[in-house]
């Protein structure tokens, strides 16, 4: 019984999580060249052209859940070492999905470029169970926007 | 310097490797499996092995049963089951004592060995066999796992899975799950080896005493009266044998002339004490 619980989470976990994961990259992919105008830089201090430029922080945060599959196949990384490809590609899903989302803040700005961006990750529900739970990507940077005194 | 006009295109498989993640689990899973399923192997492997050079002493004695029998009718059926096993027991025997305890509260039909030389035998066993045959046949399987010391053997391996659940962190974690699964279905294995070495053993002890094998499969064919879905569980997590195969291995060891021997009825006494009972309850 306990089994079959088991491999009913497995597939459903593997059968949803792939849906879900092929339809994100599909849409991040899309998005990224959509928003690709919007420069994103970790440069610390900007060069003299943006001096009169406006600046404003923009962040962008996005929470995705790990699904059972995914757990599963990383305990058993767990044992045998190596790249944990599950949690490679929702974390790189995460930062990517964060990174748009502040992107489109940055552009409802009407702002060319964001800089001095860092990322921050959080793991969300550390009481739900070993390895179970959600994964929070929160990126943020400064938002440049040409103010009309410099136009 | 500037900032560039726009961000650069980044090939995709830098951050993610694009692997097929369902191959790389049924890779991953097998491995476990196997890892699980040939340390268990070797285990079991080694403690039947090990288990007869333990000594008897070693064993702890542990019995389920209650001291002392609360009516003289009890004490007279345990007597009883006492001396039909004791004339079962070969002569040259290492064993230097079996106990055989009667519990007359359980209606379950049921009967096991437990370390120590300790036999139980239960109320709803008794009810189960129609002669004195059907029972000889029990106590000599139960006696069987004392001989070939059964008990030892499953402590050592259970020691052995105790210790590889350590070794490799195992909770009820999800890969923990797939290594206990693989460790429970060696276990049970190994369990139905050891049944059917007993049955093998107690029917070369019924057929040194009484001459033949009739009879012996009463229990049996019981317990298939009783539940016939009682075969259809499916066998991997099974502790002991199909009963039809039980069946069919104690009929194909039969003698040609066995059908015609005669069984030895169940004392008077005995059935009627049962028959009372089963009235009163």
């Amino acid at each position: 019984m306990e089994l079959i619980v088991f491999l009913v989470l497995l597939g459903l976990g593997y059968v949803f999580g792939r849906l879900s994961e092929s339809r994100h990259y599909r849409a991040i992919i899309q998005r990224e060249q959509v928003l690709r105008d919007i420069s994103v830089v970790p440069v610390k201090i900007p060069p003299p052209e943006y001096l009169r430029h406006e600046s404003t922080l923009v962040c962008g945060s996005v929470v995705i859940s790990v699904d059972y599959f995914k757990t599963v196949a990383a305990s058993l990384r767990n044992i045998f070492g190596g790249r944990v490809g599950a949690y490679e590609s929702l974390l790189d899903r995460a930062r990517r999905e964060a990174v748009l989302r502040m992107q489109d803040e940055a552009r409802q700005l009407g702002a060319e470029t964001i800089y001095n961006v860092k990322y921050e990750t959080s793991r969300i529900g550390e009481n739900a169970g070993k390895g179970l739970g959600s994964v929070e990507v929160l990126a943020y940077g400064t938002a440049l926007i040409a103010s009309t005194a410099s136009k | 310097m500037s900032f560039p006009k726009e961000n650069p295109q980044l090939p995709e498989g830098i951050n993610n490797h694009h692997e097929s993640p369902f191959v790389d689990f049924v890779i991953m899973a097998g491995a476990l499996l196997l890892a699980v399923v040939s340390l268990s192997f070797l285990i079991g492997w080694g403690a039947v092995r090990i288990a007869p050079a333990v000594p008897f002493e070693w064993e702890p004695d542990i019995s389920l049963a209650p001291s002392g029998y609360s009516s003289e009718e009890d004490q007279r059926i345990a007597d009883y089951l006492q001396s039909l096993t004791q004339q079962l027991i070969p002569q040259e025997s290492e064993i230097p004592s079996v106990k055989v305890h009667w519990l007359p509260d359980v209606d379950a039909a049921n009967a096991f060995a437990t370390s120590g030389g300790n036999i139980h035998v239960t109320r709803g066993l008794l009810d189960a066999v129609n002669s004195e045959n059907g029972l000889a046949m029990v106590l000599a399987h139960e006696y069987a796992h004392i001989e070939l010391r059964h008990p030892v053997v499953l402590m050592l391996e259970q020691i052995g899975h105790t210790l590889i659940a350590l070794l490799t962190g195992f909770d009820n974690s999800s890969a923990g799950t797939i290594a206990q699964q693989s460790g429970l279905i060696s276990l049970m294995a190994f369990s139905r080896n050891m049944e059917r070495a007993a049955d093998a053993r107690a029917l070369t002890l019924i057929n040194n005493y009484y001459g033949h094998s009739r009879g012996s499969e009463e229990l049996f064919e019981h317990i298939l009266e009783a539940d016939e879905s009682a075969d259809r569980q499916w066998g991997l997590w099974q502790s002991h044998p199909a009963t039809v195969e039980r069946i069919e291995f104690l009929n194909s060891h039969k003698k040609s002339g066995d059908t015609h021997a005669s069984l030895r009825p169940l004392p008077t006494w005995l059935s009627k004490s049962l028959s009372r009972d089963s009235e009163t309850q």
